[in-house]
């Protein structure tokens, strides 16, 4: 109950947040949530069922594409249009499974890319539809008389409502005994089956859940930037979604949060850093590397633990305590 | 005959050039402790994946409480009432000892996808990790429940592994190996700790050994298998004494007449 209250509060401050940031912050803010919200949904295939998919752009390419041309040929509103694309993304995303079933580590990733690299190339064939290389902007639609395509306030709403959602399902999804079956092919997929997992089913579930994640925050950013070109969807896309769950911890939902918001601020900071920028990115990722192998969620964790709590003054860790209590796996 | 719980006739498993497991007849009934043993590489493990069904069998038949086990996907065996653990620990090192219990249930859940990723599973996920508390604290675990189950100590680790295997309800299951690395003491305990599960539970085990002061104590059967076919069946008494088994695990006495 406690922590129903603590969360409705940090939920209500967030949405109080377009009375006392700017618009181009808002607008980073709303880029920022369609990571977190790709970067989850990732985090559910690659970090808790270990699928690695190194392809993952190709579903917000479908989720974004998908959303831009049902508004524009069959009239759908975002309401409508961003659901139904991530659906199609969600159903895409069994294409994956055929070679899940027999690929596993490194070589599951070659034919993620793959696919990643497929969709990119397709879009731009279409060119009578997609608009080609140039890409297409996103119909401007309005929601009760506010025109909410490209107006960062309006989609600032939206984004909340999407991440808190999803960040909600992905939770009760994480600590079902679906999220524990995922852990469990991961881990020991023999075992797993042992107890009665079935790979195939389990499998399925996780690249659909995950491809609708992608395809959601998709369809989310096509509204955010009103503008969409394939090239925005290629494999350093789909490099960069790892790197945010590798970087936040990812076999955790935090952790593709706060490696989505890292990989959002942390280059947008060092721009004033020209030529070093790189540097000092790449610098970073390396001792995050090295010096937490769980990311940034498994640093913080550890450095949490129980036992380590137990010596810190009372006020400390009581506040410790409490956050970890709603950290879950 | 045909009351047996589990029954395998003809059983062949070939690698390549390689014949695991040769012609293998054998059963086990309702409520036996039955020991499977054999030099290192005789083909007791794939009998074990076999059973299990991670292993296509290239000739022969399983069936297990009437029902013909090649049928059965690997995922399903243990809805037939088959649990098992394996060599080299099954356990899910980065998951609490209580989630690893309550993989072991996975079957009994009913939840369906949906309900649950709105939350609507909070009442099944409470029964059953009582469940869980019930069975860990009948088994003198209570205090692990929350633990890494990658933190507990070894012995600990394969007990955990056992109770999980018994989470399911089966009516039998197949240890592969559960005093590997342990000392007496832990293997005594261990011993006595399957006893029980038969006992309390009327489960039925058929087990797979290495260490024969835990084969001769807790067994009621034993079957021999030696590259890959068997080479006797009986009682414990009978097997130590038998001297093809002798012959199996110390080799042939040399006839010096003939060197």
């Amino acid at each position: 109950m406690k922590r129903a209250i603590f969360w409705t509060v940090v939920v209500a401050l967030l949405a109080l947040l377009p009375l006392v940031l700017r618009s181009y912050n808002l607008y980073l803010l709303n880029l920022a949530a369609v990571k977190i919200i790709a970067a989850i949904g990732l985090a559910l295939l690659t970090g808790f069922t270990g699928q690695l998919s190194i392809g993952h752009a190709g579903f917000l390419a479908i989720g974004a594409y998908g959303t831009a041309l049902l508004a524009q040929y069959a009239g759908l509103p975002f309401w409508v249009g961003i659901p139904v694309a991530g659906l199609l993304s969600g159903l895409a995303g069994f294409i994956l499974l055929v070679p899940a079933l027999r690929l596993t580590a490194i070589y599951l990733a070659i034919a993620t890319l793959a696919f990643g690299t497929a969709v990119v190339e397709a879009l731009p064939r279409w060119a009578s539809v997609t608009g080609g290389y140039q890409g297409m902007s996103v119909p401007r639609e309005s929601f009760l008389g506010v025109t909410v395509t490209r107006n960062d306030v309006a989609m600032f709403y939206l984004a909340l409502v999407m991440v808190v959602v999803l960040l909600w399902v992905a939770r009760n999804i994480v600590r079902s005994r679906v999220g524990r079956a995922f852990v469990a092919i991961r881990d020991k997929s023999a075992a797993a089956q042992a107890c009665g997992v079935s790979l195939a089913k389990y499998k399925a579930l996780a690249f659909f859940l995950s491809a609708l994640y992608a395809g959601l925050a998709g369809g989310l950013y096509a509204h955010v930037v009103g503008y969409i070109s394939p090239a925005e969807f290629g494999l350093g896309k789909s490099i960069d979604l790892f790197i945010m769950i590798a970087l936040g911890g990812m076999a955790s939902l935090p952790g593709p949060v706060l490696g989505a918001l890292f990989l959002t601020y942390l280059p947008h900071w060092l721009s004033g850093f020209r030529g070093l920028q790189s540097i000092i990115y790449g610098s970073a990722l390396i001792g995050v590397v090295i010096f937490m192998p769980f990311g940034i969620w498994g640093f913080v964790r550890k450095w949490t633990a129980p036992d380590k709590v137990q010596s810190l003054p009372w006020p400390l860790r009581a506040a410790v305590e409490f956050v970890r209590g709603g950290g879950g796996r | 005959m045909s009351e047996h719980l589990l029954v395998a006739s003809e059983l062949t498993k070939r690698f390549g050039g390689l014949t695991a497991v040769d012609g293998v007849d054998f059963h086990v009934d309702e409520g036996e402790i039955v020991g499977l043993i054999g030099p290192n590489g005789a083909g007791k493990t794939t009998v074990f994946n076999l059973i299990s069904r991670f292993l296509e069998p290239t000739a022969g038949t399983i069936t297990f409480a009437g029902v013909n086990l090649l049928k059965v996907p690997p995922h399903r065996v243990i809805g037939l009432g088959i649990a098992r653990t394996f060599q080299n620990l099954g356990l899910f090192p980065y998951l609490s000892v209580e989630d690893n219990l309550l993989i072991g249930r996975h079957n009994q859940f009913r939840g369906r996808i949906l309900p649950l990723a709105l939350g609507l599973g909070q009442r099944e996920e409470r029964a059953a990790a009582s469940e869980v508390r019930a069975m860990l604290e009948a088994f003198g675990l209570g205090a692990v429940r929350g633990a890494l189950a990658s933190m507990l100590p070894y012995g600990s680790q394969k007990a955990v592994e056992l109770i999980r295997a018994l989470m399911a309800g089966p009516r039998l299951v197949l240890l592969d190996e559960p005093v590997a690395g342990m000392n007496a003491a832990e293997t005594q305990a261990m011993g006595q700790f399957i006893r029980r599960v038969r006992d309390e539970r009327g489960v039925t085990v058929l087990l797979v050994e290495h260490d024969m002061s835990l084969v001769m104590e807790i067994c009621d059967r034993i079957v021999v298998l030696d590259f890959g076919r068997k080479i006797a069946e009986g009682t414990p008494h009978e097997i130590g004494t038998n001297p093809r088994v002798i012959e199996a695990y110390l080799g042939q006495e040399v006839d010096r007449a003939q060197v």
